[in-house]
């Protein structure tokens, strides 16, 4: 039903938008025929030749209301009805004007902030033209033209029949468009209660439309050739940009040491005891103080009492004191308890300085690796700490052994490395076994040297850099795992290990080549060596070979 | 035409804006031949001996300052010159006007910029740096069931 448009092309510039749209013929939904410009209830038999088509003649002003103009486009083929209109508009409204081909007497309104409509009435055998206008408020309130309104550069038909009572008009439904409805009546003028017409408009996103006369319209724009064989996978673009620069970071704090404890459960009782009241604890327990039968009516072996026994490198925190209940028989021994599993160890804090100030202080030039006790030796991104404070916080399960090394940088902890620093005393001859074979499992972990190879370095295409000499250097495992008893025997305190290249500067090196630079600068505003990567000539009245000769000296370098 | 050329020695980089000179022999003329002013040929009355000192000339009728590329010898009155022009002398007000994106420069830098020209030696340097404290102490902890 109604008229479709297709085959527009949309260009824009600066100042202007060019549309082009070409009118199909209309179709008679009673009578299932295409009809050239025109749709008729009543005849639809008849075919109406255009006999002309307004042409744009004259320089429609912003803002008028119920300009009308005629004229003759040229070229317009009378038997497919179909002619390219080529539109050039500028206004400062959102909206562009809008043409139709239609019997007798075209008329193309611009009217600022009005949909541009125009109707065509068959009243009579008589062809009226009229126009109508369609408030944006109006429009802005209907839904349909408001989503409408959103989609750039279409071009809808629809039609509209003048029924009883007069003036009044009824939308027709569009397959595949939109439509609308007005009833105030000050929107459309008609001369008889029969009229049918079509009403387009072009409500394209366009800005700064002006009007202006183009007789002779350019041709459409000649489509993609479809014989590039990758023209299916799409097309280059421009773009990038638009990033939201946004550097800002939150702070990873250390986390706090867990709430709950094994000692709240009640289940067991953590002592830290002295060296003296353990003594005092196995000989109570080889004594005869200790009443074996009355603990053998609750328990078979005393020792499954002692869930465990084990020395830390920490300060237990400590919950006072208690005295020793083996089976609930209590031995009388008094011993401090430790009023929480967990435990905070603080090792300081590094701050790594830049030895010189370049590049050569970050990776892959220089490596830093830091030994961590009970967790062994760790590589660290010379990017993430160079000119920061390194800090190093371990938090401890006393109960397990288990220890977290916390690595923050600057305040923020962005390394955390796991490990085991308790050693287990055995007191059963499961203990001891187990102890045996864990020690022998770490023994074979500190054997294993491994040598990973180096990052390599950005390198010159054809150019071997030797400050990339240390990056290609394969990287050697400093220890193994450092838990248990052999993490005990080992180093006590976190340290760093930084492998920096060592220079070989020529006197004034400077002044032959130079250092990197990529700035932009006015070259009288330096001196000395210099290379440019990139300059525009001007205002020197040289030859062109001249020309070409100072570009090419620059490059390779110059002395200003 | 009067024709004036300055023979000079030039003790400068050859890639200097500003070049160090000094005039040896300021001839005074005519130019009788056609001479390119971009690679000059021009022959003058002059002994071999006056000019063998030089490597620059300035022809001021051209507005160029030249390398001196070859002096030849045609009998003992005359002396052939052949040059070359200096566009960064020649043009070194209008060039110094001109901005570029540098690439490399003595005063001016950036050494946070990669550098391949920078050489180092095969045998890296190590550097330890403790953080001063850590494990300092060893305790017993003992696990009894019960509470």
């Amino acid at each position: 039903m109604g008229v479709s448009v297709s085959n527009y092309h949309v260009r824009s510039n600066l100042y202007h938008k060019q549309v082009y749209f070409t009118v199909l013929a209309g179709y008679d939904s009673e009578s299932d025929i295409l009809y050239p410009g025109y749709m008729s209830g009543y005849n639809p038999q008849s075919l109406i030749p255009i006999t002309e088509v307004n042409a744009l003649t004259e320089q429609i002003p912003v803002g008028a209301d119920n300009h009308s103009i005629s004229g003759t486009i040229s070229g317009f083929d009378a038997t497919t009805w179909h002619t390219p209109l080529h539109i050039i508009a500028t206004d400062n409204t959102n909206y562009a004007i809008g043409c139709y081909i239609y019997v007798s007497y075209k008329t193309l309104l611009g009217v600022e902030n009005y949909y541009f409509v125009q109707c065509c009435w068959n009243g009579s055998d008589s062809w009226v033209s009229s126009s109508c206008q369609f408030s944006i408020t109006k429009a802005a309130a209907d839904p349909a033209l408001t989503a409408y309104n959103k989609l750039p550069q279409y071009i809808y038909m629809s039609m509209i029949r003048n029924d009883t009572p007069a003036n009044v008009y009824y939308p027709y439904p569009m397959s595949g468009g939109w439509y609308f409805s007005y009833d105030d009546g000050e929107t459309a003028r008609t001369v008889n209660q029969t009229d049918v017409g079509f009403i387009s408009y072009l409500i394209p996103q366009l800005n700064n439309l002006h009007y202006d006369v183009d007789e002779n319209p350019e041709p459409q724009p000649t489509p993609v050739s479809n014989d590039d064989p990758y023209s299916p996978g799409g097309s280059s673009w421009t773009g990038g940009g638009g990033g939201a620069y946004n550097s800002e970071s939150d702070d990873i704090d250390l986390p706090d040491l867990p709430s709950l404890s094994a000692a709240a459960t009640g289940f067991l009782t953590l002592f830290n005891p002295s060296a003296a009241q353990m003594r005092s604890l196995a000989q109570y327990m080889w004594s005869g103080l200790f009443d074996v039968d009355t603990f053998r009516k609750i328990f078979a072996d005393p020792m499954q009492c002692i869930l465990g026994l084990s020395i830390v490198p920490v300060n237990v925190p400590s919950g006072g004191s208690d005295t020793v209940k083996v089976g609930n028989i209590d031995t009388g021994i008094s011993m401090t308890t430790a009023s929480s599993q967990y435990t905070s160890v603080p090792c300081g804090s590094v701050t790594i300085d830049e030895y010189w100030g370049s590049y050569l202080d970050y990776e892959p030039y220089t490596k830093i690796e830091l030994y961590l006790p009970y967790c062994g030796t760790h590589p660290l991104n010379t990017d993430d700490v160079m000119g920061k404070t390194v800090t190093v916080t371990y938090h401890v399960d006393v109960l397990s052994g288990a220890c977290i090394a916390f690595v923050g940088i600057n305040g923020t902890v962005m390394y955390s490395y796991a490990g085991q620093c308790s050693v287990s005393i055995p007191i059963t001859g499961n203990d001891w076994t187990n102890v045996i074979n864990g020690a022998l499992s770490i023994a074979g972990s500190i054997g294993s040297m491994v040598a990973t190879g180096g990052a390599t370095a950005p390198m010159a295409i054809g150019q071997i850099a030797s400050t990339a000499v240390n990056s290609m250097k394969p990287n050697v495992e400093k220890s193994g795992s450092l838990s248990g008893g052999a993490g005990l025997m080992a180093i006590q305190t976190p340290y760093l290990i930084i492998t920096r290249p060592r220079q070989a500067l020529p006197e004034r090196q400077n002044s032959f080549m130079g250092y990197p630079s990529f700035i932009t600068e006015q070259l009288g505003n330096i001196s000395g060596y210099t290379e440019v990567e990139s300059v525009h000539l001007t205002g020197i009245p040289g030859t062109d070979v001249e020309l070409s000769e100072i570009e090419s000296l620059l490059k390779s370098g110059v002395i200003l | 035409m009067a024709f004036g050329i300055l023979f000079q020695t030039n003790s400068s980089e050859k890639n200097k804006l500003n070049k160090s000179l000094t005039t040896n022999l300021n001839l005074t003329g005519e130019l009788k031949e056609d001479s390119s002013i971009i690679d000059p040929v021009i022959t003058i009355k002059a002994e071999l001996g006056t000019l063998s000192t030089c490597n620059y000339m300035t022809i001021d009728t051209f507005g160029r300052s030249y390398f001196i590329t070859n002096i030849e010898s045609i009998n003992n009155e005359f002396v052939r010159v052949s040059g070359h022009v200096d566009v960064l002398s020649t043009y070194k007000k209008e060039i110094r006007r001109n901005s570029a994106i540098i690439k490399r420069q003595q005063n001016q830098w950036n050494l946070y910029l990669n550098d391949g020209s920078l050489k180092v030696y095969q045998n890296p340097e190590v550097q330890t740096i403790s953080f001063g404290s850590g494990f300092n102490t060893m305790e017993f902890v003992m696990a009894v069931a019960g509470g």
